[in-house]
């Protein structure tokens, strides 16, 4: 029987690696992005370098198809949720589209699109990942709404996770610390960027263990409760 | 953000804005905007080809295997692939990419711009000659197809024209059939530089690529004493299983001096002389994949020059012209005790057209440190590439002027009149271009 895996967000990043990954471990796959014309051509690559099937769907996650997306899943085994977007300006202010916006496509969205999957009697599936951020353990004023809409969702995915724990599917929520992505490649960070590679590799082998909430590169887990355990007098103080 | 760049031989270094695309929309977003552009690939050129100061666009994402036909050997694939991808795919469906430059991570939208050339040059020609077909991408006139038959001028001055006609989506590419699944090299020993010229004649021949490495560090009649390979496919019974690791860059960080001074250069070329002699086989098989990327492996060699880097000199020369040029620089050299670290001739075939690197003849590659004696070494060798008609790639050369390279290059002011009509806005810009008042 034939392993077939659902990617969101492939065109690009974590979500492309992804989907080269599952395509040479022999996965028929759907990928799934705004970026139709991306998409095509990795479908191209993929199903020549691998030999494979590999099914396209532009897909914009703020958009309402997720009917559409329940009845082509059906006999997915896996789906991994890459979406995001962080924007520059990200602090107190004003500007409620940009807040919607970042509030929709980090968790809003996404959420509507869980529950669309685990909508139907789709028996085949073994598990969903989902990528958050680091952003959702360590508030700061730069980034508000795209860590708040993050803490957002891991909560949301935790709660999914322990609602479905009955039906031995893996929900997997992976915080990723700073990644070599067009959404950090020209931004001076205090810590190495991860290889996007490694990431979609890590994602992909802990989707089969239910593990909740984990972190990538692990060291973030240790920065995280380092973040937690300062008091806020220090904290304050932090610029990062 | 601006991000620090150099060339490859490391003589100029500069801050350079850079975007790296993933998306078409988002690199049709990034072109949408003012500004001139410049496409970068591995960003391994010896010259300032992709920096400027607009936005250097890089396309390694771009990377991916649009279209295979197996019948007739036919690949399209986006610019921004690399060497070892392309090669490890068409070589495990029987077919062979006809011109390979040495490092597998060039990428297939670099190869086009400066029309590189291979070991096999005077068999296969140019990496233009087998292009049937790309797509660029400029700002003014959206995405253009041309090919042999249909916008053959856009395709003339892309091929070699250093990315200043648009951004290139992708390249469709003539394969040759695979001859067999491992390279066999042979070693021959030659005992100067005159002689190399023959044996290499003689031996393309026999071989499908011919090159050769030659210690220069010699004086008298062992002056250019050193080794021909020539190169076969054969199928035979090994272990293909390769894998790329990592690759150099050009902001690597070379050890804080330079070996390549004068006795440097002298005991490393006797070390690898005596070490091929004495340890090293006259024949040995590698698997294609490896076979293919010379210096991958070696590439320790470049960091040795030290912080400053080195230079390298690339010309052809015509045959009947080889003795006399070959003398010029042996005297230069015996004289001014000028270091050399590397030498390697090869045979080459073609006419000039544009600013492309090809003509009859042998091309000799020279490498040296990066101090003051060497400048006044190249200035020299401009001299005498003046006075034999001689031609320098402008790939390899970081410092070549707009006057040696417009005394050279006949079709130099053709070119420039072609591009400048079909952009005179100049939007995809260098430094290079800047040098070369194009």
């Amino acid at each position: 029987m034939s392993k077939k895996a659902m990617v969101v967000g492939a065109s690009s990043g974590v979500g492309r690696e992804i989907a080269e990954i599952l395509s040479e471990k022999g996965y028929d796959l759907i990928i799934l992005a705004r970026d139709k014309r991306s998409l095509e051509s990795l479908q191209s690559d993929l199903e020549l370098r691998f030999e494979n099937s590999i099914a396209v769907l532009k897909f914009d996650i703020l958009e309402n198809k997720y009917v559409e997306i329940g009845e082509i899943i059906h006999d997915v085994n896996h789906v991994f949720i890459t979406v995001g977007v962080s924007l520059d300006g990200d602090d107190i202010g004003e500007n409620f589209g940009n807040m919607e916006m970042l509030l929709q496509l980090n968790f809003f969205s996404i959420a509507r699109l869980i529950y669309s999957l685990l909508g139907g009697q789709h028996s085949s599936l073994k598990s969903i990942s989902i990528i958050s951020s680091i952003a959702a353990h360590a508030p700061r004023g730069k980034n508000i709404m795209y860590g708040a809409s993050k803490a957002a969702l891991e909560y949301f995915a935790l709660a999914v996770r322990h609602a479905v724990s009955s039906k031995n599917i893996n929900v997997n929520v992976i915080a990723i610390g700073y990644t070599d992505t067009v959404l950090a490649y020209n931004q001076k960070l205090i810590l190495p960027k991860a290889d996007p590679l490694d990431v979609a590799k890590y994602i992909v082998s802990k989707s089969r263990q239910d593990c909740g909430l984990i972190f990538y590169p692990k060291y973030w887990r240790v920065i995280v409760f380092i973040l937690k355990a300062l008091p806020w007098s220090v904290y304050r103080r932090l610029k990062f | 953000m601006t991000r620090k760049r150099c060339t490859f031989d490391q003589t100029i270094k500069r801050s350079q804005q850079v975007e790296r695309p993933e998306k078409y929309s988002h690199l049709f977003k990034i072109m949408d905007s003012e500004g001139e552009f410049i496409a970068q690939g591995a960003g391994l050129s010896y010259s300032p080809a992709s920096m400027n100061n607009g936005v250097a666009i890089d396309f390694r994402k771009f990377d991916r295997i649009l279209d295979f036909d197996s019948k007739k050997g036919l690949i399209r694939c986006e610019a921004g692939i690399n060497l070892w991808k392309l090669l490890d795919f068409v070589t495990q469906k029987g077919w062979m990419v006809k011109v390979l430059p040495g490092y597998p991570s060039i990428t297939v939208g670099g190869c086009v711009a400066f029309n590189v050339h291979g070991k096999s040059q005077y068999h296969s020609g140019n990496f233009g000659e087998s292009i049937t077909q790309l797509t660029l991408y400029h700002p003014a006139y959206g995405e253009v197809e041309c090919s042999r038959g249909n916008d053959r001028e856009v395709l003339d001055l892309t091929i070699g024209g250093m990315g200043f006609t648009g951004v290139i989506l992708d390249v469709t590419l003539q394969l040759e059939p695979l001859k067999g699944n491992t390279i066999e090299i042979s070693k021959h020993r030659v005992d100067n530089l005159s002689f190399a010229v023959e044996l290499l004649k003689s031996y393309s021949s026999v071989y499908d690529s011919v090159y050769s490495w030659h210690d220069l560090m010699q004086t008298g009649e062992t002056f250019g004493r050193g080794f021909i390979f020539g190169e076969l496919y054969r199928n035979a019974d090994i272990s293909s299983n390769i894998r790329l690791g990592n690759n150099i860059a050009a902001d690597r960080n070379n050890i804080p001096i330079n070996i390549f001074n004068l006795k440097g250069a002298k005991l490393i070329n006797e070390i690898y002389l005596t070490k091929e002699l004495k340890f090293g086989k006259m024949k040995k098989t590698l698997p294609v994949m490896k076979g293919a990327f010379p210096i991958k492996g070696q590439e320790i060699y470049y960091y040795l020059y030290g912080k400053n880097g080195f230079r390298e000199y690339q010309f052809i020369v015509a045959f009947d012209k080889v003795e006399e040029m070959f003398l010029h620089i042996k005297k230069y050299i015996n004289k001014r005790k000028q270091p050399i670290g590397l030498a390697s001739l090869k045979l080459f075939k073609g006419s000039q057209s544009y600013l492309n690197f090809a003509e009859d003849g042998v091309c000799l590659a020279l490498d040296v440190p990066n101090i003051d004696i060497s400048e006044h070494f190249f200035n020299f060798l401009d001299e005498l590439c003046i006075a034999t008609g001689s031609i320098m790639n402008l790939s390899k050369d970081s410092r070549l002027s707009c006057g040696t390279v417009q005394t050279v290059y006949r079709e130099y002011d053709l070119f420039k009149r072609d591009l400048l009509k079909y952009d005179n806005q100049k939007r995809f810009n260098s430094v290079l271009r800047e040098n070369l008042h194009l």
